[in-house]
């Protein structure tokens, strides 16, 4: 179906430099996106603009927010044009993130067991994540990563993998409320596509099923309540689990050493497995790591997967994928460098201007410098500062080549009517029962507000994205 | 599974009740001393107010700025719309959310301080979402009514057999 170019008045594109995934250098839609284009010219601007206005107080209302500090809070920036992602480029993307979903899981088993890696020692009992208590003790069936978060970036040709997220991926829930929003409130885009079925707590639910030690668990989640940023998403996977929702003050150690939860009135209930989105086990439970090294209770994810979350480790990772798998990576990733290998420091020091910094323990893309995007003098004094901080602390920051990253189009902050390009990366989430990782057919795409940072706690935005036929 | 009422959801749900008990206590005496400047032209309404609540008295403007909208105090109305709303998103039921934004959005918009109807109104909005969150709190909350006596000896019977 040939669509009219949109006109130029309507679109406002900055990226030049980068592919726009929607529309092309003419501002024709791209095939994927021509069926909704036709879908919008049909609905009409001035409708599209006020559903967008009520779509956003709902979802307010609702509670699609993200907590800053206590009492305050934000909407999460949301944009109601889907981002659109054909069914075999999926596949792709689902088989990479399954094999290193594999390989980052027998890197754990072998950290835990004592055996050598490709991985430096230094790298690895040098990790905050590390826990030479869990030196011997497997959780069931050896799934250490029932969930795993990849970040992906896509460079007009390929999708590249940036960051493996081990420790408490979130950002799922957001992605089932936009779809939810997408379907109440603008049902007419959704002409013509055949979208697949994004069920990914189904999955979860049988990750969580298969990490338990006794058959019919009692399941729980367990969250730091409700000041942390992600607590929306606790209580929206609570409910789409059908688990209780519990606190730290909700469980206790029992006599015996097991984990239980005070049910008022009813005495208490043995816990079996704990989907826990909290980092610090013992804070908020005293004594749960014992009971998790005794075998008495299931965490999901299990303790200890930091290490592999790691962005030393990530380094590493074509290399562990040739070693565990015997194939190269299916998914690429961006040329990393550590500063303590002397020869990375080289191209570290010769090379500066063009990479990513990143905090090798960070998240959320706090810490994250990307200093192609700087100018002139702001420039070189950034440069400046990094490498004496590099230089000072090098165990804290790895460096990656930049990635020219795909953008996609927004409505404008502005004016709902017109559209503006914005950089767009792909959050995929991986659930790992007892027969294997499977990848659900979607994701989380979060676009940038300011700059290319497009992490939530970085005020990033979110789209619906749909995997289509 | 998700209805099982732990510690933290009834701790909670104990919060929501005080700080709406807070909102409409607050409200109903400003709308007193509203009405009493409205008859009278006197501030003393408020000024009995505030000594009750502890806040020095420095004019009615400055007055109800921190009664109304001190996001930091814990008697003021915005506040304790505010600790309602956090309470009731761990309760995790999206009506009574929606309830609590609502109150949360009245309790932020802006009042003229010397248009006493205007403040007058304001009040009486902020009652009236209370009203309509503590209803849902009771629809959502409250315990299904016991099964007819009829229903139960039938069952016991049954039992029995």
């Amino acid at each position: 179906m040939p669509q009219p170019v949109l006109e130029w008045h309507r679109v406002s594109i900055s990226w030049t430099n980068c592919y726009n995934e929607v529309v092309d250098e003419s501002l024709r839609p791209r095939p994927l996106y021509e069926q909704l284009f036709a879908n919008l010219e049909e609905m009409g601007a001035h409708v599209f603009a006020e559903r967008t206005m009520t779509a956003i107080t709902s979802a307010y209302l609702e509670g699609f927010t993200f907590n800053i500090e206590p009492g305050q809070y934000r909407l999460i920036p949301m944009d109601f044009l889907p981002r659109i992602i054909d069914s075999k480029t999926f596949r792709v993307i689902s088989e990479g993130l399954q094999q290193r979903a594999r390989v980052l899981n027998s890197f754990l088993n072998d950290v835990y067991e004592g055996e050598r890696t490709i991985v430096p020692d230094e790298v690895i009992y040098g990790s905050k994540y590390f826990y030479p208590d869990l030196v011997g003790v497997k959780p069931r069936n050896g799934v250490y990563i029932h969930v795993y978060g990849a970040d992906l970036l896509f460079d007009g040709k390929e999708f590249f993998v940036i960051e493996d997220n081990l420790r408490v991926p979130s950002g799922v829930a957001y992605q089932l409320k936009m779809r939810e929003l997408g379907r109440r409130f603008f049902p007419e885009l959704r002409n013509g596509y055949r979208i697949a079925v994004y069920e990914p707590w189904k999955s979860l639910k049988q990750a969580m099923l298969d990490a338990s030690w006794v058959r019919d668990p009692f399941m729980v989640l367990l969250s730091d309540g409700p000041y942390d940023s992600a607590y929306f998403e606790h209580v929206f996977l609570a409910e789409k689990l059908g688990i209780p929702l519990v606190e730290g003050n909700d469980l206790r150690i029992d006599d015996r050493g097991y984990v239980v939860a005070k049910i008022p009135g009813e005495g208490e209930v043995q816990v079996d497995v704990i989907y826990r989105r909290v980092e610090d086990l013992d804070i908020f439970v005293p004594g749960l790591s014992k009971a998790y090294i005794e075998g008495k209770v299931a965490l999901v994810n299990a303790w200890g997967t930091g290490v592999a979350d790691d962005k030393l480790v990530y380094h590493y990772l074509p290399q562990l994928i040739r070693e565990y798998d015997g194939r190269d990576p299916i998914l690429p990733q961006p040329p990393t460098y550590s500063p303590l290998d002397p020869r990375d420091l080289m191209i570290i020091e010769r090379r500066l201007p063009e990479l990513v910094v990143k905090i090798r323990e960070g998240y959320g893309g706090l810490g994250t410098v990307i200093l192609k995007d700087y100018r002139g003098n702001i420039k070189r004094k950034v440069a400046e500062q990094v490498l004496e901080d590099i230089r000072r602390n090098p165990e804290h920051y790895v460096l990656q080549e930049t990635i020219d990253f795909s953008t996609t189009l927004l409505h404008s902050d502005t004016s709902p009517l017109l559209f503006r390009d914005a950089p767009v990366d792909l959050r995929v989430y991986v659930y790992y029962p007892a027969n294997g990782p499977v990848v659900p057919p979607g994701g989380l795409s979060r676009y940038a507000r300011y700059g290319r940072i497009t992490n939530n706690t970085s005020g990033g935005g979110v789209k619906e994205t749909w995997v289509v036929e | 599974m998700q209805a099982v009422p732990v510690p933290s959801k009834l701790y909670r749900v104990y919060w929501v009740g005080r700080y709406l008990e807070r909102v409409d206590s607050i409200a109903r005496a400003l709308l007193a001393a509203v009405s009493e400047k409205k008859e009278t032209g006197a501030d003393s309404g408020f000024e009995k107010l505030a000594l009750s609540l502890g806040i020095e008295y420095h004019g009615l403007h400055s007055f109800l700025e921190k009664i109304l909208y001190d996001k930091d105090f814990p008697s003021s109305i915005l506040h304790a719309a505010r600790m309602i709303r956090m309470n009731m998103l761990g309760l995790g039921i999206e009506r009574l959310l929606r309830e609590a934004n609502m109150l949360v959005l009245l309790a932020e918009s802006r009042i003229d301080y010397n248009d006493m109807d205007a403040l007058a109104k304001h009040l009486e909005d902020i009652l009236s979402a209370v009203n309509g969150l503590g209803r849902a709190v009771e629809n959502e909350l409250t315990v299904p009514p016991s099964p007819p006596e009829t229903v139960l000896r039938e069952q016991l019977l049954h039992q029995q057999q």
